[in-house]
């Protein structure tokens, strides 16, 4: 008995050592991956420069002897672009985690499900309508406003994707998968009609949705949204130990003392708050959230407490590396950013189809 | 001695002026390299002689040559701020096109002079443009040589126009129409090029560029149809119009005024343009006295 429980507190110790380890290593990643976001661009900005920027910024000495456009580059162009693909990575990371787990199958992504196109088609016809429709929202709400619509958007989206699909409680893949097709095709219908609509001044601020971006960024436009993508991602991160508990099922869940119910309103809630926040900033970036907790998984294993906050981290991770490969790979001109995550993440989806298949778990 | 060292001193003297008045004019900066972003910008720099202090134009920026062998900065509405940034330019020319929003602000937030140009589709717009532009790189006269070029041209097509008789009633294609046709509604270029061909505008009840249904543009019947496209490409186009099994029922079919209207030097609403109508009016009058006999 005695050398059992000490191998038990010894695989727990190591599997614990070891997500911490993927943690702090996903961290790092995404640490490095903002520092080459402020350092590396088409405008070559040496690392003494940027010191020089950064320590202006906090008051020590100043960046006289740097070009006045090399430091609006970094102050106005370069730092709210990588705190907005941070924020955004985190969200889309941490929401894919959560869709995951309280849809309890890996297949769940915001994008794959409609979950981001609900939001977009909400955020599109804030735009187009806002002037007429919806100007009492931007009366209250003001620069929150276009989030928090598509917030709604990807609420409704999630809520009416998981009815669809659930038979008490359980959810089939591919009454999911497919129910993610038809949102997607009447999202994207619902964009084409409001498209249509739109004046030649809209369609300007419309062309980038579909394929997503955070080269736009500036500080307004990026701040409540950040705000907002930061809060649902900090808030998921508490439903890790009651996700864990799903894990078992529900009704082992229940007999735990785990309120389903109400974990998954949580989880829907902050899901859909964090995809959209995220969506109406950066239009749709897809395959982030179905990507990076797979990848936590296959380093750290199953616990929540290790994916929700890995995938936090390495999908903001994967944002910051995939922005510089759209910002760099053509310049002078730029891909857009939903381009080289879907290059990414498409495969990785496939990969996943052939590897289930061969494990005979898609029915 | 006395006279030639007179002339000497009054040539410095005017050359020490104006070069303070170029160092003191509020708004006058470097222009040793210019990022050019809207083919109609690009043409009207080139035309007044800056081209080779271009280092950087847009995809739409297409003529002359030369534009095309400089580095692209990407599409005209959808720009990139560092990469235009990265190219070191002094001054950055930018058409009332270009975007995104988001783009523009951090442009104009980096400090770089820029300088933007409204767009509009009209002659006055045209001759707007030049004169910004000529302001900007601090050449009145080659920009007032190019104005009264443009007048000049505009009138010769006035006086063209004049001689095609009535107001047709117009269809304007965006594109050759195979499978899908989009047509040109109120608020484009396409409506003002029919307009100021004297034409009229039967797509008048959509605003932008807008589907259009085969059988709505029968029903429509209009008198002239007018497909944008490159001559060279398209050789065929009018051909495949007038032998379109839907538009082969109307009138501009039938009478063969079918004419194709290249999307460069028409709708860019250039330098060329004003010649590039009279053309396009001499091409109108062909066809319809081609058809009568």
């Amino acid at each position: 008995m005695a050398t059992i429980a000490h191998r038990a507190s010894a695989v727990r110790w190591t599997r614990e050592r070891r997500g911490r380890l993927v943690l702090a290593g996903c961290a790092g990643l995404a640490g490095a991956g903002f520092i080459a976001s402020l350092a590396l661009g088409p405008v070559a900005i040496g690392l003494g420069e940027l010191l020089a920027i950064a320590g202006k910024q906090v008051g020590l000495g100043d960046a006289g002897a740097v070009s006045p456009v090399k430091v609006g580059v970094v102050e106005a162009i370069r730092a709210p672009r990588a705190l907005l693909g941070l924020a955004a990575g985190a969200a889309l990371g941490a929401a894919g985690a959560a869709m995951q787990g309280f849809f309890r199958n890996p297949l769940a992504d915001p994008a794959l499900v409609g979950v981001s196109s609900g939001g977009a088609l909400a955020a599109v016809a804030m735009i187009v309508l806002g002037a007429v429709a919806l100007a009492p929202l931007v009366g209250v709400f003001g620069p929150f406003a276009l989030p928090i619509v598509a917030f709604l958007g990807s609420l409704a989206t999630v809520a009416a994707i998981y009815r669809i699909s659930s038979i008490d409680g359980r959810v089939i893949v591919a009454t999911m998968l497919l129910a993610g097709v038809a949102a997607n095709a009447l999202a994207y219908s619902g964009i084409g009609y409001l498209t249509f609509l739109a004046d030649d001044q809209q369609l300007r601020t419309l062309a980038f949705w579909t394929l997503g971006s955070v080269g736009g960024a500036t500080w307004g436009s990026a701040l409540p949204a950040v705000a907002l993508m930061l809060i649902a991602t900090v808030a998921l991160q508490s439903l890790a130990r009651p996700m864990n508990c799903l894990l078992l099922g529900e009704a082992d869940a229940r007999h735990l003392g785990v309120d389903v119910e109400a974990v998954k309103r949580r989880a829907a809630v902050l899901t859909a708050l964090g995809v959209g926040a995220a969506t109406a900033v950066c239009g749709i970036v897809a395959f982030v959230g179905l990507v990076t907790p797979h990848l936590v998984r296959l380093m750290a294993g199953p616990d929540h407490r290790f994916v929700l906050p890995g995938s936090a981290v390495l999908g903001a991770a994967l944002v910051l590396f995939s922005d510089l490969i759209a910002r760099l790979a053509v310049q002078p001109a730029e891909l857009p950013l939903g381009v080289v995550t879907a290059a990414i993440g498409a495969p990785f989806f496939f990969w996943l189809l052939l590897r289930d298949k061969k494990r005979g778990a898609l029915g | 001695m006395a006279l030639p060292a007179a002339g000497v001193l009054r040539a410095v003297c005017a050359a020490a002026v104006i070069v303070m008045c170029l160092g003191a004019t509020p708004g006058a900066f470097a222009r040793d390299r210019i990022v050019s972003v809207g083919g109609d910008v690009t043409e009207i720099i080139f035309a007044l002689g800056y081209g080779d202090r271009i280092v950087a134009t847009d995809s739409t920026s297409v003529y002359p040559r030369q534009a095309l062998t400089t580095p692209k900065v990407g599409y005209v509405r959808n720009l990139a701020a560092e990469g235009v940034l990265s190219l070191e330019p002094d001054l950055i020319v930018i058409s009332g096109a270009a975007g995104p929003r988001t783009a523009l602000e951090q442009l104009r937030a980096s400090g770089v002079p820029l300088l933007e140009i409204p767009e509009a589709y009209s002659i006055e717009a045209i001759v707007d443009k030049t004169a910004r532009v000529a302001r900007a790189l601090d050449e009145p006269a080659s920009g007032d040589a190019l104005i009264a070029r443009i007048e000049a041209d505009w009138a010769d097509a006035q006086s063209r126009i004049a001689q095609l008789s009535g107001t047709p009633r117009a269809l304007f294609f965006a594109a050759p129409p195979d499978g899908m046709a989009r047509a040109g509604g109120t608020h484009t270029a396409a409506d003002a090029v029919i307009r100021l061909i004297g034409a009229s505008n039967v797509f008048d009840t959509h605003q932008g560029y807008k589907a259009l249904s085969f059988e709505a543009a029968v029903a429509a019947d209009p008198d002239l149809i007018l497909v944008m496209a490159h001559h060279a490409e398209r050789v065929g186009s009018v051909d495949d119009v007038v032998a379109h099994p839907a538009l082969a029922l109307t009138r501009a079919a039938k009478a063969r005024r079918v004419v194709l209207v290249d999307p460069v030097t028409v709708m860019q609403f250039g330098p060329r343009t004003p010649a590039a109508l009279a053309a396009l009016a001499q091409a109108i009058r062909e066809a319809t006295v081609a058809h009568r006999q």
